[in-house]
């Protein structure tokens, strides 16, 4: 019986299995058991829960001024579970940036983007702008005062941009002020350009990181040397088990945190009166606090300067390692950026205005 | 030279017409492409009219105190400045130059305080403190007999 259901299938998908089966039993080094060096897999599958749960709240979310309030006040105090939905969306969508910085740290650390895997170092870094401009497009949505004036001061940052910045205000807006064209454009971006532009990046990023396969390393002060036999272990089933099990309780963490910190609606959007205290979300806090430290232009262009380094990081790495061989510079380059958001985030976050 | 560099007559003739194709083609797919592209970018820009100007009756001059100021606003809610010296009447806009959030004026301090990136503007609208890279706009003011006319963008 079986057999008979395999070759129906196997005649109407005239596929050779045995391809799967070498693509999944990709070897992972041993290193991978460790829960922070397959950081990646986590930001994968919080991607499928904001999928699934984004779409659940498009069922009742309304991109329009005068009802996207009252829409998201709705999900949240009268739909079964609503604010359960809203909550998983905006937990997993949190837990995706802290992951996404912590995997790009590991990397960054491990020296991992180093050649030949620039390239993916350069989509990662393209993976985090989307998931950022997730966050930003998300968060104009609800339409409550914290969250409409984010929005102003955000593509009002765009327009600040040297050039092309007006063109790059203006297209986010959809008209020389925010109105009801920029609620509409934040919706496309967040439900269907973003997303369909996060699925192509992760299918090349995923592509890319098995056809290079997983970068190893070798720990000789443990005793550790390239002729051990268990050097690797198979994809399948042993890491699928390992993300599966990192799932499970991803699932638990965001439902677990979406019943303990519920999540708010605030005060509807007010065009007239900006709130005394106006926040970003702490993800854009170095930005936010590194533009009230510099005059205008300096901050945008240097911001703009900062996130260019990031991109251009391999080729910056490999120019100082020949300069300074084996000193290992960038580590501390690395640690010195990581105490500067740190430390941006924290005076943001502390300082009442 | 050998026999086999020299290429046949009729295969340069195809050559130079399978390359006037070649780049006809791309050209024609270059501009027809291109001006879709382009059509769709304006169509995306969408229309980045101005908005109207509309005259607001804002106060009479009696109410605002020469050598000082009042604030005011329209309908719909917005705040604007109103300084006056003697007949001389000036409005301010209460939109932070810098990125665009909503100044309040502190009686207190006398001055305008942006709340977004901590910026304060003097009673003429100048910036004293913080980001902001030019003045507050001031909207043209008209005087008829004892009311004060302000033309601000419509809401
Ligand atoms: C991939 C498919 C996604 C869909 C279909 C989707 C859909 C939606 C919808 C309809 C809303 C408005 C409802 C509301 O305000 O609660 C929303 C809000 C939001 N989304 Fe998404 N989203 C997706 C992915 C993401 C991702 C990857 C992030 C990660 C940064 C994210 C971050 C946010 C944020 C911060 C909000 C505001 C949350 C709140 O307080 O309610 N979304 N999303
Ligand atoms: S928007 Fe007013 S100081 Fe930045």
């Amino acid at each position: 019986m079986a057999d008979r259901i395999l070759n129906w299938v196997s005649e109407r998908i005239p596929f050779d299995w045995d391809n799967l089966k070498h693509f999944t039993s990709e070897p992972i080094p041993r290193h991978m058991h460790k829960w922070w060096f397959c950081l990646g897999g986590t930001p994968l599958y919080l991607f499928m829960i904001q999928l699934v749960s984004g779409i659940a709240l498009t069922f009742y979310f309304v991109p329009d001024p005068s009802k996207a309030y009252e829409s998201v006040r709705y999900i949240t105090e009268e739909v079964p579970f609503g604010w359960w939905v809203r909550g998983i969306h905006r937990w997993s969508g949190e837990l995706m940036v802290v992951s996404v910085i912590l995997h790009m740290m590991r990397v960054f650390f491990t020296a991992a983007y180093r050649r030949p895997r620039e390239i993916n170092w350069l989509i990662g870094m393209a993976l985090l702008i989307t998931v950022f401009t997730f966050g930003f497009s998300g968060y104009s949505l609800i339409y409550n005062q914290v969250s409409y004036w984010a929005t102003v001061v955000g593509t009002n940052m765009a327009a600040a941009v040297p050039f092309v910045g007006e063109y790059m205000a203006g297209y986010l807006r959809g008209g020389p002020v925010i109105s009801a064209n920029t609620l509409t454009r934040m919706y496309v971006l967040h439900i269907g350009v973003l997303p369909t532009a996060a699925f192509g990046l992760l299918a090349l990023h995923i592509f890319l990181i098995r056809i290079h396969g997983v970068s190893e390393f070798i720990d000789t002060s443990h005793g550790e040397s390239r002729d051990d036999e268990d050097r690797f272990f198979p994809f399948f089933p042993d890491h699928l088990l390992t993300e599966i099990a990192i799932g499970i309780f991803l699932i638990f963490l965001v439902s677990q945190l979406a019943i303990i910190f519920p999540v708010q609606i605030g005060e509807p959007a007010n065009p007239a009166v900006t709130p005394e205290h106006i926040k970003p979300e702490w993800y854009f806090y170095p930005v936010f606090r590194w533009l009230k430290l510099f005059s205008f232009q300096t901050g945008i262009v240097s911001t703009i300067g900062i996130v260019m380094v990031m991109f251009a990081w391999p080729w910056v790495d490999a120019s100082i390692e020949r300069r300074f061989p084996g000193r290992e510079v960038s580590v501390f380059i690395g640690i010195a950026a990581v105490v500067a958001m740190v430390v941006l985030v924290l005076i943001e976050g502390l300082s009442g205005h | 030279m050998s026999a086999s560099e020299i290429t046949p007559i009729d295969k340069v003739t195809l050559g130079r017409r399978g390359a006037m194709a070649t780049i006809a083609m791309a050209a024609g797919i270059v501009v027809s492409y291109g001006t879709a592209a382009i059509y769709g970018l304006r169509f995306l820009f969408g229309r980045q009219k101005p908005p109207r100007m509309v005259q607001v009756l804002s106060a009479a001059l009696t109410e605002v105190p020469d050598g000082g100021s009042r604030l005011a606003q329209d309908l719909s809610g917005r705040k604007f400045l109103l300084v006056r010296s003697g007949g001389n009447v000036s409005a301010f806009s209460t939109t932070c130059t810098h990125l665009g959030c909503q100044v309040h004026w502190k009686t207190e301090d006398k001055a305008f305080i942006c709340p977004c990136h901590d910026a304060v503007f003097d009673a003429n609208g100048n910036p004293v403190e913080g980001p902001p890279p030019i003045p507050l706009a001031r909207y043209p003011v008209e005087v008829r007999g004892s009311n004060i006319f302000v033309s601000m963008p419509e809401a």
